[in-house]
């Protein structure tokens, strides 16, 4: 105990106070500058890490093959990209700054405690061990509560979408009341597991500062005693209070440390699922074996076979197309047409037997030199919320676009547009129709000029009148190259040089219309139909 | 998605109290909760107090036994405040969830009774987002918002009332750094406030861009665009970058700013209350406990500015909410009721138009006669599927009326009359769930057996037996895997199960093969049969085979009759048909 305090530095008590009140003041001030530089850096750092991650993820995602994103939901890997790499910056620039320091404090707070006694600085580390057995058990039961609940929020919000995109449905069959009752249950559900959640994570900070209050009493009481002893000085007390104070910040943030270090732990995870898988060869980056000749467009199918999971789509493909001709392929719905259409851009590969272009099989030639020299127009066309001339030209030579919309007659239809080729289609921009949205990605594989041109089913939303005039426009165009053409209608397919029927995955019959028509099978039977619902005059 | 995420202001007055009343039927919880608050940043702020007591009354004057008895005090107060601290945080958080619960039921419930007029404008994934990103950030304005910030407030407060208990000095001297760290806190507030939102929207921009990419990948690789759509993404993660560097750079000075008044504080605490100690003005123990109230002073304000952003966010998603559920819903009609209809259907001179008075019907009067066929004929815009809209009462007609067994269909329950009425679409939505599911959707009253033999009464049940699964089939993204003709089939399934006295259809045209053509021919007779059907007819069959054609043009009905009647009229009913 001291009674009469000696002054150390300035000579006198007074003094002495100011100078160390101002010293502390002084290296508050030290410490906050400091602590500008070491936020910003680790700032600046987490920030740049979350922008290369997502940067490389996309990347990444641009080059898987087409059958990966079939096993995907759009929103989820969205959510990759994201929430996950959020979580990682989270931790970078929260948990990693905070451990640093954190850190540093304890070993700093720590060893200075220990000059005054060692003894009694363990003994008020006791709770230590207990903290980080705590966290971690409460760590794992809360991430696992958190997966379930994000499980849960998952369903809440395929339920909405459901719900919202079957709107007519549900208004036509007056579903309204029963879908608000499984609505009121999965969020009843939803409200259930945060429960079970809420329930572990309320422990979290109860726990900590409880711990951190047995270090207290700790020293409250061994301290204490040691300053009735004589041992201690009050100041010695005073000072081992103040750490124990700086100590409990990284005690109690330690469990929280944890915890976000497990929920990057899993984003990482998720993350790195998605990095692992093998991009398809040769997309986009030209690494096919051979490049040397341009692709002449010479399409072969020799035994071809193709399944989807266990279904046999396509059985023993027998088909040669010589450069510049036109093929037409018919048949019913789920007779492989489609199936068909999509090995030649090799967005599917097949399971037996070959693909050739121009007498190579079709994996031994660049991805890219393929696709380019291919113009296909898919079923459903897709649109990026762009301008429709970005829409057609996809970053080719955008003039040519004009000409390509005129082949497509798509403009006919630009005057009704604000600003006939410039119009943003999407939410903000004007809405196309099914026929418009197919003569735009028409146009699209038009402005090409594909040595290959597929398509499939394309002018099925167009009507009879206007499907002649785009074929009119069309045949120059395929004159040059060589063309694939799937269509229901005889109308459109009757000029092709060959014409493969299919049944059941196989090749039916084929020939040109002409001997198709006399074979009097299936292609005879569709013609006469449709031939028959002409003249009498379906609407 | 351009300013989806920018609210128009900060704080709202009006919006806030709204959102509490949310909290209403919960008012005991909340109450317990604050009470809870209240009990736990008390307890909590007790210990300083202790340390004091100890030191002054026990440690000084040398008196052990007594310090034992504190340190038994402080061990019952760290038990009482991990009880008080556990079950606060309990309440908290499911009062939050409650709150957020309801308001998710009561949007999802406030939106099955929109118009369909509202669906038609507004893209389905932002109403996701309402129902589900919008009502989880008001857990921010619920738990960690109001209640929260309530015990921010609080814990400042009885820190200040420990210490002006403790010395009044000393209690003005903390509460004088007050304005400075409340100063700090508005100017961060004002740096970060645009950034914040500008952060906010920009990525909205790249998850959307992203989200095209991905929809659009086929595209994207067939025509190797890979390099521009990584281009556009990155320009948005970008901008994304600058905003959110902007805002790190404001709480890079402001969050150690505060840890510096807080050792500022400390300063002047030992500056002033040494002194006062060395006069004997004041006790050492009150400095001991000082020195452990000014960093607990500081945390409430920093932990307040933090949420700032959030609750900005929050803030302006209930705004979104708000707007949403004030959205005016579709008319639940009069109270008429019908157990049986017999199906009459009448137009009376209906004049319609989705947008002012641009008609799209005009005029229009025609009768079917219970159990009669009609089919509607007339070129694309010609009005045909508008007047199937307005059977089941799917938008409102501007003039004139339609009756439905003599009863105006505005007198009619509108769920009612929905429920007589089966529709079968040109696209049919098919929903996630087995075959069954898509059949029954969901309806109890329709068991297992009605669904087989409806689906045997329209052709489907050959093909679904050929399926995997049978009626247990998953139905996989929206029915991809079922051809269009299959996907017809189920619709008309579907239409049969529920029994309807009045049938609407529009025939599917596109994307049919002959086999599954005559399938569906059967299929709409056995529908069509002793019910009155009014029909879209692509069909020369079901033309043929109506009571009554009427031709539509340009809105009004030009030609009604029967086929043979109307070739022989040469009108044009006639140059439709040759124009085929």
């Amino acid at each position: 105990m001291q009674d009469r305090p000696t002054a150390y530095v300035t000579g006198n008590i007074k003094g002495d106070i100011a100078f160390f009140a101002g010293l502390v003041a002084g290296l508050a001030f030290l410490e906050w500058l400091m602590s500008i530089g070491m936020r910003w850096y680790f700032g600046q750092m987490s920030r740049l890490v979350e922008r290369d991650l997502r940067q490389r993820y996309v990347r990444h995602l641009l080059k898987l093959p087409l059958a990966f994103f079939q096993r995907q939901q759009v929103g989820d890997l969205v959510a990759r990209a994201t929430n996950d790499v959020e979580s990682l910056q989270r931790f970078f620039y929260f948990g990693l700054r905070m451990g640093c320091t954190g850190l540093l404090t304890f070993v700093l707070s720590l060893s200075l405690m220990c000059t005054i006694d060692w003894q009694l600085a363990l003994l008020a580390l006791l709770p230590m061990p207990f903290m980080v057995l705590v966290t971690r058990w409460v760590g794992s039961k809360v991430r696992r509560g958190f997966r379930r609940v994000q499980e849960q929020f998952g369903a809440i919000s395929t339920q909405i979408q459901e719900n919202l995109t079957g709107m007519r449905v549900v208004k036509a069959f007056a579903l309204a009341d029963d879908e608000i009752e499984r609505f009121a249950a999965t969020n009843q559900t939803y409200v259930d597991e945060n429960r079970r959640l809420v329930k572990m994570r309320s422990l979290f900070f109860p726990f900590t500062s409880l711990l951190n209050g047995v270090s207290m009493v700790v020293i409250l009481w061994l301290g204490g005693l040691r300053v009735i002893e004589g041992i201690f000085s009050l100041g010695d007390f005073v000072a081992f209070n103040a750490y124990l104070t700086r100590l409990g910040m990284p005690m109690m943030m330690l469990g929280w440390i944890v915890d976000e270090y497990q929920r990057c732990r899993a984003s990482l995870g998720r993350l790195e699922e998605i990095l692992a898988e093998q991009p398809q060869a040769g997309l986009a980056l030209g690494e096919g074996k051979k490049e040397d000749a341009p692709i002449r467009g010479e399409i072969e199918f020799r035994h071809a076979h193709f399944a989807y999971a266990d279904q046999q789509v396509l059985k023993d493909i027998n088909i040669r197309v010589p450069a510049g001709s036109t093929l037409a392929v018919v048949g019913r719905v789920g007779s492989g047409k489609t199936t068909i259409a999509r090995l030649i851009p090799s967005l599917i590969q097949a399971a037996e037997g070959q693909v050739l272009i121009d007498g190579m099989p079709i994996e031994e030639i660049s991805l890219k030199q393929l696709r380019d020299a291919i113009g296909y127009v898919p079923q459903d066309s897709f649109l990026f919320s762009d301008s429709l001339r970005e829409n057609i030209a996809l970053g080719r030579g955008a003039e040519a676009a004009d000409r390509a919309a005129e082949i497509a007659r798509l403009t006919p239809d630009l005057e009704d547009f604000p600003q006939a080729l410039e119009t943003i289609i999407g939410e903000r921009g004007v809405t196309l129709s099914g026929g418009q949205k197919q003569r735009t990605a028409l146009a699209r594989a038009i402005v090409r000029n594909p040595q290959i041109l597929v398509l499939d089913d394309a002018l099925a939303s167009v009507d009879t009148h206007t499907e002649e005039e785009i074929l009119k426009g069309l045949r120059r165009v395929m004159a040059a190259c060589t063309t694939i053409l799937i269509a229901h209608r005889i109308s459109t397919v009757q000029h092709a040089d060959h014409i493969v029927v299919l049944n059941q995955g196989r090749i039916a019959e084929e020939g040109t219309h002409e001997q198709l028509v006399q074979q009097d099978g299936i292609y005879a039977d569709m013609h006469r139909r449709q031939n028959l619902s002409k003249e009498l005059g379906a609407l | 998605m351009e300013d989806e995420e920018l609210g128009t202001k900060g704080f709202d007055l009006q919006l806030t109290i709204r959102l509490l009343g949310y909290l209403r039927p919960y008012w005991g919880w909340v109450g317990l909760t604050f009470a809870l608050i209240f009990l736990a940043s008390a307890m909590q702020q007790a210990s300083p107090y202790l340390t004091k007591v100890a030191v002054d009354d026990y440690i000084m004057p040398g008196n052990p036994a007594g310090l034992g008895g504190i340190i038994l005090l402080f061990i019952a107060l760290l038990v009482l405040q991990f009880g008080l601290g556990y079950a606060q945080s309990w309440a908290t958080s499911m009062v939050g969830q409650w709150a957020m619960r309801d308001v998710r039921l009561a949007l999802f419930s406030h939106l099955q009774r929109l118009p369909l007029h509202f669906f038609d404008r507004t893209p389905v994934g932002r109403l996701m987002a309402r129902n589900t990103n919008d009502v989880d950030a008001l857990n921010e304005l619920f738990t960690n918002g109001v209640v929260s910030m309530c015990g921010e407030l609080f814990t400042v407060i009885t820190i200040l009332a420990y210490i002006f208990y403790m010395n009044v000095e000393l209690g003005v001297i903390t509460a004088a750094t007050l304005p400075l760290a409340f100063l700090a806190t508005l100017w961060l507030q004002s740096r970060t406030f645009e950034s914040f939102r500008a952060a906010r929207v920009r990525f909205g921009h790249f998850s959307a861009s992203l989200q095209e990419t991905i929809s659009g990948m086929e595209v994207v690789q067939l025509f190797g665009c890979e390099e521009r759509r990584a281009g556009l993404f990155e320009e948005a993660n970008d901008a994304y970058l600058d905003m959110r560097l902007h805002s790190t750079l404001y709480h890079s000075i402001y969050f150690p700013f505060i840890e510096f008044c807080a050792a500022l504080l400390t300063a002047l605490v030992l500056w002033y209350g040494s002194g006062q100690v060395l006069k004997q003005e004041i006790e050492w123990g009150v400095l001991v406990a000082m020195l452990q109230y000014v960093p607990r002073f500081f945390w409430p304000i920093r932990n307040i500015a933090e949420r700032f952003g959030t609750f900005q966010v929050a803030m302006a998603s209930s705004e979104r909410i708000f707007e949403l559920l004030d959205s005016k819903t579709e008319p639940a009609g009069g109270g008429w009721r019908s157990e049986r209809v017999r199906g009459e259907i009448e137009f009376r001179n209906v004049f319609f138009a989705y947008h002012e008075e641009d008609w799209v019907l005009q005029d229009v009067s025609f009768r079917a006669a219970p159990g009669q066929a009609i089919a509607l004929v007339g070129t694309t815009g010609a009005g045909k599927s508008t007047i199937i809209n307005l059977i089941g009462r799917f938008y409102e007609i501007q003039r004139g009326a339609i009756l439905v067994d003599n009863v105006d269909i505005r007198e009619w329950d509108v769920e009612e009359l929905r429920r007589h009425i089966g529709v079968v679409q040109q696209d049919v939505f098919l929903f996630a769930g087995d075959v069954e599911h898509n059949i029954s959707l969901g309806k109890a009253e329709i068991s297992r057996e009605q669904v087989e033999r409806a689906a045997q009464g329209v052709n489907a049940a050959s093909f679904i037996h050929n399926l995997k699964d049978g009626y247990a089939h998953a139905v996989a993204e929206r029915g991809a895997s079922f051809s269009s003709g299959q996907r017809q089939l189920l619709a008309f399934a579907r239409a049969l199960a529920s029994e309807p006295d009045i049938l609407v259809l529009d025939e599917a045209t596109a994307n049919i093969d002959t086999e599954t053509e005559m399938l569906i021919q059967e299929a709409l007779t056995e529908l069509m049969h002793n019910r009155t059907s009014i029909v879209i007819a692509h069909r020369l069959s079901t033309i043929r085979n109506a009571d009554k054609i009427l031709v539509l043009h340009h809105g009004q009905v030009r030609e009604q009759g029967r086929h043979e009647e109307l070739l022989k009229l040469g009108g044009i009913y006639y140059r439709l048909h040759q124009l085929q």
